[in-house]
């Protein structure tokens, strides 16, 4: 029998972190939550081998991001999603800045995304961003440069540059964030 | 700019963490427990069908014939999970490959209700088959199998893309609960 409160001891010190991590690759918080709590579903199913992993968060976040990836999952997670809706209404507005960001991160492609936030949120190295994608190192630095050069107009440095460039009504925010 | 990203992508996750709504852990571990538990109810049917089809096809090229178990189940096994060219092609033709079949079982569906699926499909008329709705799915042969939420997910899922249609596809190949098997989780 696999050890419960180990499960729950990590899954406390790491769900949130990782829907975090999710949010940012998929820019939609009721997928995140859906596909990180799969993938702990998952990943108790096969908790005996899964404690023994060197990294069982990035188990946990590549499994996660699968889950988030796969069309058909999708179609249930928007279901779920649809119920968790009314939920999600008293949750804290969500800042004009972070939604322009949202907003350029899913301008670029999912791979690029994916290899933006491992690397500048999670910290990994263009090394370890290859093993967990699976992609040559060469490709990953090569995603890296094309993700940081699309969100550079975006992305600036300053916080005056930062300020709101656009008025966002209550359906763009809406549209955003649910979508 | 790398810092800026690096700020600002923090505040993101920051924000999508804080507001989170978690399940917690136990709900999740009794979920996977229900479901590992109903997977291995569904590879039992399963495996009776499997021992099954092997019987029937045993007694029916040989009559009378007594052969032990053993010598006969590997090598009907290994041959009925192997796809023939026609079965082949009308999967492709619906563009449902391997990974799709596995993702179906990966959504949490067992080869008992992929099969079940299948086989109530193959029973509507062909202009019906792009059309199943909840009500079709609820009152048919998967009324037994799935819970009244997968059946709403299922439909769900049906009505987002060519789904019905590969479902269809699956009928129409007569694919074995082996071969069904072997597909999703290759």
């Amino acid at each position: 029998m696999p050890r419960a409160d180990d499960f729950d001891e990590f899954y406390a010190t790491t769900s949130r972190r990782l829907v975090g991590q999710l949010f940012a690759m998929t820019g939609d918080l009721s997928e995140a939550e859906d596909a990180v709590q799969e993938a702990y579903i998952r990943a108790w199913r096969r908790w005996p081998r899964v404690q023994e992993y060197h990294d069982r968060e990035a188990w946990i976040r590549t499994v996660a991001y699968r889950i988030s990836v796969n069309a058909w999952s999708k179609a249930r997670n928007r279901l779920t999603a649809h119920h968790r809706a009314s939920r999600h209404a008293e949750q804290p507005e969500i800042s004009p800045d972070l939604l322009t960001l949202i907003g350029a991160l899913r301008k670029i492609p999912e791979p690029q995304r994916r290899a933006i936030v491992l690397h500048h949120l999670v910290g990994l190295s263009v090394d370890e961003i290859a093993a967990e994608t699976g992609a040559p190192s060469g490709t990953i630095k090569a995603r890296l440069a094309r993700g940081r050069k699309a969100l550079a107009p975006l992305v600036a440095d300053s916080d005056e540059t930062r300020s709101p460039r656009i008025q966002l009504t209550e359906h763009n925010r809406e549209t955003i964030t649910r979508a | 700019m790398h810092d800026s990203l690096r700020t600002q992508l923090s505040e993101l996750a920051d924000y999508a963490s804080g507001s989170a709504r978690l399940d917690v852990p136990a709900a999740l571990r009794q979920q996977g427990t229900r479901r590992a538990r109903r997977q291995r109810g569904g590879l039992a049917l399963l495996s009776v069908g499997v021992a099954a089809a092997v019987g029937v096809t045993v007694t029916s090229t040989h009559p009378g014939a007594a052969r032990p178990a053993a010598s006969r189940a590997p090598a009907s096994s290994a041959a009925s999970v192997q796809l023939t060219a026609y079965q082949t092609t009308v999967l492709a033709k619906a563009d449902l490959t391997k990974a799709k079949v596995a993702a179906l079982a990966k959504a949490g569906f067992t080869a008992a209700q992929i099969s079940a699926l299948a086989a109530a499909t193959a029973r509507l008329p062909q202009q019906e088959q792009d059309a199943l709705t909840t009500a079709r799915i609820a009152a048919g042969y998967l009324a037994h199998y799935l819970t009244p939420a997968e059946r709403i997910a299922l439909s769900h899922e049906l009505h987002q893309g060519n789904m019905a249609q590969q479902i269809a596809a699956l009928a129409k190949a007569h694919l074995s609960a082996a071969q069904l098997a072997a597909l999703a989780a290759s």
